[in-house]
């Protein structure tokens, strides 16, 4: 059986599981999302997948409603600061997060969070979980073009110098990961 | 004459409505009641038209130019204002002056190939691209180059400009994947924000085939991230 190296998801579909269970409120169907969040990557590394990357906050959801983008948030602060918390099962699971998107539309305490886990877990070689939030391609895209212009305008390469390579390496995946082999939607 | 007529239809009619009646009672569904039931069902769902369809080809076995040509004339019978054909194997681009002489003579359709004008007509009323693997990164590569050359600062709106002003790409609304394997082969992805995909083993030439299509495509919730 072949075994992929990266595999992705994307995490919707929450609230229309909140509306057909009739959980009352769509924060709870992120809420159950998350708890089947932690239920996948358990399978995946049973499987020995060594790389994940979850969808999990595009940009184009803060068009939602402020109740629902809030509860989300408040949602992902509490589960990244009991991850960070939990220092035994991050060092029994040795996992390094890493996190892919533009972070500056967070607030503070989310963006301090991320650093922290990135921080701690970036020695770990058991496998590797890319939690793409904000995200999206096109930003991705944009900023390392803009990354690109910027060295550009500074004498560090050349126009023709650029290459498919050097965009793959200002992504957000340039810095050691690897290209999803199966999407799941 | 025309009374005896009237009343003939009228009972066919009203049979017609007993049997189905009948059906529907004992869970029958015999195929008119089903048609009726599906165009009962297609009259409560407003039919939405792709303005932009594009086609991505999964399989070098399934590109049919014939099939093409027949596509092009349902995509102008439907309404479809811009069509997009993907074909990573390069068949399509080989096969140009055959497609340019069909869109010449047949379907009046303005025609690009790579983002080069190949054909245009004063009372076209579809576009069609035929794109290749180029049009994929590699255009991509060369908009960064472009746009690198300029002090201004790089957005995603001057990306998409740039890409339709030089490879004449744009966002579609609904992207058939036609063959059995669920890829994109390489289609340009910065043109895929708010697409709707839909698989399908076959090209769906044909007025009623596109239109099941289309139905499908209308039946979906697109929110873009609302």
């Amino acid at each position: 059986m072949f075994i992929s190296a990266n595999e992705a998801f994307v995490m919707d579909g929450n609230r229309l599981f909140a509306k057909t269970e009739h959980l009352g409120s769509v924060i709870k169907g992120h809420e159950k999302g998350f708890v089947q969040l932690a239920k996948i990557l358990d399978w995946c590394s049973r499987f020995g997948i060594r790389e994940i990357t979850v969808y999990a906050f595009s940009i184009e959801n803060f068009k939602r409603s402020e109740e629902e983008v809030g509860g989300i948030m408040r949602l992902t602060e509490e589960k990244f600061q009991k991850l960070l918390n939990d220092t035994e099962k991050l060092e029994k699971k040795q996992i390094c997060f890493r996190f892919y998107g533009n972070r500056l539309l967070l607030s503070e305490r989310l963006q301090k969070l991320m650093d922290d886990i990135e921080k701690k877990t970036e020695k770990f070689k058991e496998g590797r979980l890319n939690v793409c939030m904000p995200y999206t391609s096109r930003d991705e895209i944009t900023r390392s073009f803009e990354t690109i212009r910027k060295n550009v305008k500074n004498g560090k390469i050349n126009v023709d110098q650029i290459n498919e390579s050097m965009i793959d390496a200002c992504l957000n995946s340039g810095c050691g990961g690897t290209a999803p082999d199966l999407f799941i939607l | 004459m025309i009374d005896v007529g009237w009343i003939c239809v009228a009972a066919v009619r009203a049979v017609y409505w007993l049997v189905m009646l009948v059906c529907n009672f004992l869970g029958y569904s015999p195929l008119w009641a089903q048609i009726a039931m599906k165009n009962r069902k297609m009259g409560n769902v407003r039919i939405r038209i792709p303005v932009h369809l594009a086609v991505c080809f999964t399989e070098n076995k399934l590109i049919d130019l014939s099939e093409i040509l027949q596509l092009i004339d349902s995509c102008v019978l439907t309404g479809v204002r811009q069509l997009s054909l993907y074909d990573p194997f390069g068949e399509l681009v080989s096969q140009i002056d055959k497609i340019e002489q069909a869109c010449r003579l047949f379907t009046r359709a303005d025609l690009f190939c790579d983002g080069v004008r190949i054909h245009s007509s004063d009372i076209s009323n579809l576009q069609v691209n035929i794109l290749s693997r180029k049009m994929g990164k590699d255009a991509l590569v060369k908009t960064c180059k472009l746009l690198c050359e300029n002090d201004e600062k790089i957005t995603g709106e001057r990306i998409s400009k740039a890409l339709e002003e030089k490879f004449h790409l744009s966002d579609p609304d609904f992207l058939l994947q036609i063959g059995n394997v669920p890829t994109l082969c390489g289609y340009p992805p910065w043109n895929l924000r708010i697409t709707e995909f839909l698989q399908s083993p076959r090209l769906p030439c044909s007025r009623r085939a596109l239109d099941y299509c289309i139905e499908a495509f209308s039946h979906r919730d697109i929110r873009i991230g609302k």
